[in-house]
């Protein structure tokens, strides 16, 4: 009975809040002794519900202090929730945070060893896991000292190898991927990949939006122990920066666009020509700049394409035409968001541009750029492009 | 299977962290897990010196030194290992703290690791009392096969104490200070270093069920008498343990909900 292909969940949080006492010397007594009916609680998670569906990762955006955190712990199960109901479906490993887990003297061939203990591996399966964080965790011979001589990176390669050794199907991972070098950072980005590509699942919690990017299909902001918003990392990782205003501030009043350019689709390696009308209302200097993003769920975000300089649109009030060409597109295919802004320099800091109007997904007004084509065509470089306004 | 709320990936677990305390215990000290079996030699030792050399009229009921020495030292051995076991079960949530906040798992189990660390010191006592019992030509009593059940209600008994204690440490951190003070009066105050004789009639009333005390004898009896303890005693002592470990369950459980907000 295979027919039927229903999304299996990995992850299901219902309703879950979760608040703490706020306990102080007095009132310490008072809850050991079962009198602490009254304590002033502070709610840390309000009704917070989510699903992380078989196969993905889901991320959460928040602010330092915002539940990130507790949230993870109460799906992981190291904290109790006040109400609602976790249900998790798989094995599971978290990293809730760089926190020592027992004694410092222990080498970290002995820390390894404990943390899989504690997981409740067997002796058998320890050893050939030891082996794969002693090699993925690079460690080499301070592999062999106590973890309490070493470096805040060091520790967390130790933590993120032991933490992903086995074949978990469920990962809780909390900020650990902004910890470490870029090089060992990679790793653990392929790892993880490689993970998902196995069908493992997990929840990343982060403050930092291109690794949500990076990673998840989905994600959620939270905000004072509530979720603010679910949908499209993108558009989290927006309202994230920018809040519910969701642009960045523009100066008007200057120059604006008349038109937004429609979405493209090319194929790569043909030339791209985008034309989008601008009308100047005050006598400034209005220069034009253009960028071509990568910005997928699983993928990650990158700068594609940039213009380098402010391409001068012109001075005096009027109607003026922008148009950007790239001969030869060199991009591979998939699918990209353009963004388009008129700038002036700021009059007090030459060096600085004040954004007058435009489209970028930032902005929630972005040019999606698809390119199509064979993934395995190849790229014809040099390649230039042009941005002139007449 | 579950008993009293634990199955069997909870006995997998006070395993493996009753493996971890005992190396952390001793991690990192030169001479490691020797000082495990030192320091209750030395204590034993010191009393010995004390009662033999500098009060010797204070020995109980000994015929030689080396009875009062066997008789000090079976009821001595085991308030070590209550005491140790205590002092471990009132320091083990705060001292594992990394661990409640990071892991899923029953903390429950931490006091009751605490408590079989007390296993140690009287592990270490019952090999001096075989080796003096052998010098002294006395040889091993049919009676001595009630000591494990001794031992094993001795260590509920002490696993239930620690969880009342263990999760009152992590409200009034002040408990894991005052409690090497109360364990030195509750010492004094139990018949152990002195036969209950040695106390005033009206005193010895009360103390008779001072579970401290009662526990020594059930070591006592069997060791040093080849007789087994008084039925009333095993069975006082059972409610004892019971009581000790269905009230401190009870006591954890409601107050483990709060630890987050201390640790």
């Amino acid at each position: 009975m295979r027919d039927v292909v229903v999304p299996v969940i990995a992850i299901s949080c219902q309703g879950v809040s979760k608040s703490f006492a706020l306990v102080d010397k007095g009132s310490a007594w008072r809850l050991a002794f079962g009198m602490g009916t009254d304590v002033p609680t502070f709610e840390a998670l309000k009704d917070i519900s989510f699903d992380v569906p078989k196969g993905q990762f889901v991320g959460i955006l928040g602010k330092n202090g915002a539940g990130k955190s507790t949230l993870l712990r109460v799906v992981g199960g190291a904290y109790s929730a006040d109400r609602g109901r976790v249900a998790i479906n798989g094995a599971l490993s978290a990293i809730y945070e760089l926190g020592l887990v027992g004694n410092p003297q222990l080498t970290g061939r002995q820390y390894a060893e404990r943390l899989l203990t504690v997981h409740g591996f067997k002796k058998s399966q320890r050893g050939p896991m030891i082996a794969d964080i002693h090699d993925f965790s690079e460690l080499g011979d301070r592999f062999e000292d106590p973890v309490l001589t070493y470096s805040a990176g060091m520790m967390a390669r130790l933590f993120f190898s032991t933490a992903t050794a086995g074949n978990y199907e469920v990962y809780l991972l909390d900020e650990i991927l902004s910890v470490g070098d870029q090089h060992f950072q990679s790793k653990c980005w392929r790892r993880l990949r490689d993970r998902v590509s196995r069908g493992a699942s997990g929840v990343l919690v982060t403050h930092d939006w291109s690794a949500i990017i990076k990673l998840c299909e989905t994600a959620h902001i939270i905000d004072k122990g509530r979720v603010t918003y679910s949908g499209p990392p993108e558009r989290a990782a927006r309202l994230y920066l920018f809040g519910e205003v969701a642009r960045q501030a523009m100066t008007s009043g200057y120059a604006r666009f008349i038109e937004k350019p429609a979405d493209i689709q090319i194929e790569a390696g043909r030339d791209l020509v985008i034309g989008a009308r601008a009308e100047i209302l005050k006598p400034v200097e209005v220069g034009a700049v253009f960028v071509i993003e990568r910005l997928q769920p699983g993928y990650g975000w990158e700068i594609a394409l940039m213009s380098r300089s402010v391409s001068p649109v012109g001075r005096e009030p009027g109607i003026y035409h922008v148009n950007i060409a790239v001969p030869r597109l060199p991009l591979d295919p998939g699918t990209y968001q353009a963004s388009l802004h008129l700038v002036m320099p700021d009059g007090e800091l030459p060096t600085r541009r004040v954004l007058l109007d435009g489209f970028g997904w930032l902005d929630g007004n972005g040019i999606t750029l698809n390119v199509l084509g064979d993934p395995d065509g190849g790229l014809m470089l040099p390649a230039r492009w042009s941005v002139s306004a007449a | 299977m579950n008993i009293m709320g634990f199955d069997r990936r909870d006995m997998l677990m006070l395993s493996n962290l009753f493996r971890m305390a005992l190396t952390d215990r001793y991690l990192g000290s030169a001479l490691g897990t020797v000082w495990a079996f030192l320091s209750p030699l030395m204590l034993l030792g010191i009393f010995c010196f004390v009662f033999t050399f500098v009060f010797p009229n204070r020995m109980a009921g000994a015929t030689s030194t080396l009875t009062f020495v066997i008789w000090l030292f079976s009821g001595y051995g085991p308030w070590l290992s209550i005491s140790e076991g205590l002092s471990n079960g009132t320091a083990s949530v705060v001292g594992s703290a990394g661990i409640v906040k990071n892991i899923a798992f029953k903390s429950e189990l931490l006091p009751v690791v605490g408590a079989l660390l007390g296993l140690v010191p009287l592990a270490v006592s019952f090999v001096l009392i075989a080796l003096l019992q052998l010098v002294n030509g006395t040889l091993p009593q049919p009676a001595m096969l009630i000591l494990p059940l001794v031992v094993l209600l001795q260590l509920v008994f002490v696993a239930g104490l620690g969880m009342f204690l263990g999760a009152l440490n992590v409200f009034v951190r002040d408990t894991a200070l005052i409690l090497p003070n109360l364990l030195t009066i509750l010492l004094f105050a139990s018949p152990i270093f002195y036969a209950l004789t040695a106390y005033p009639a009206f005193a010895q009333s009360v103390l008779v069920f001072n579970p401290f005390y009662v526990i020594a004898e059930c070591y006592r009896d069997p060791i040093l008498n080849g007789r087994l303890p008084p039925l009333w005693m095993l069975a006082y002592l059972t409610i004892c343990a019971s009581l000790s470990l269905t009230g401190g369950l009870l006591w954890f459980r409601r107050l483990k909900n709060f630890f987050d907000t201390r640790l």
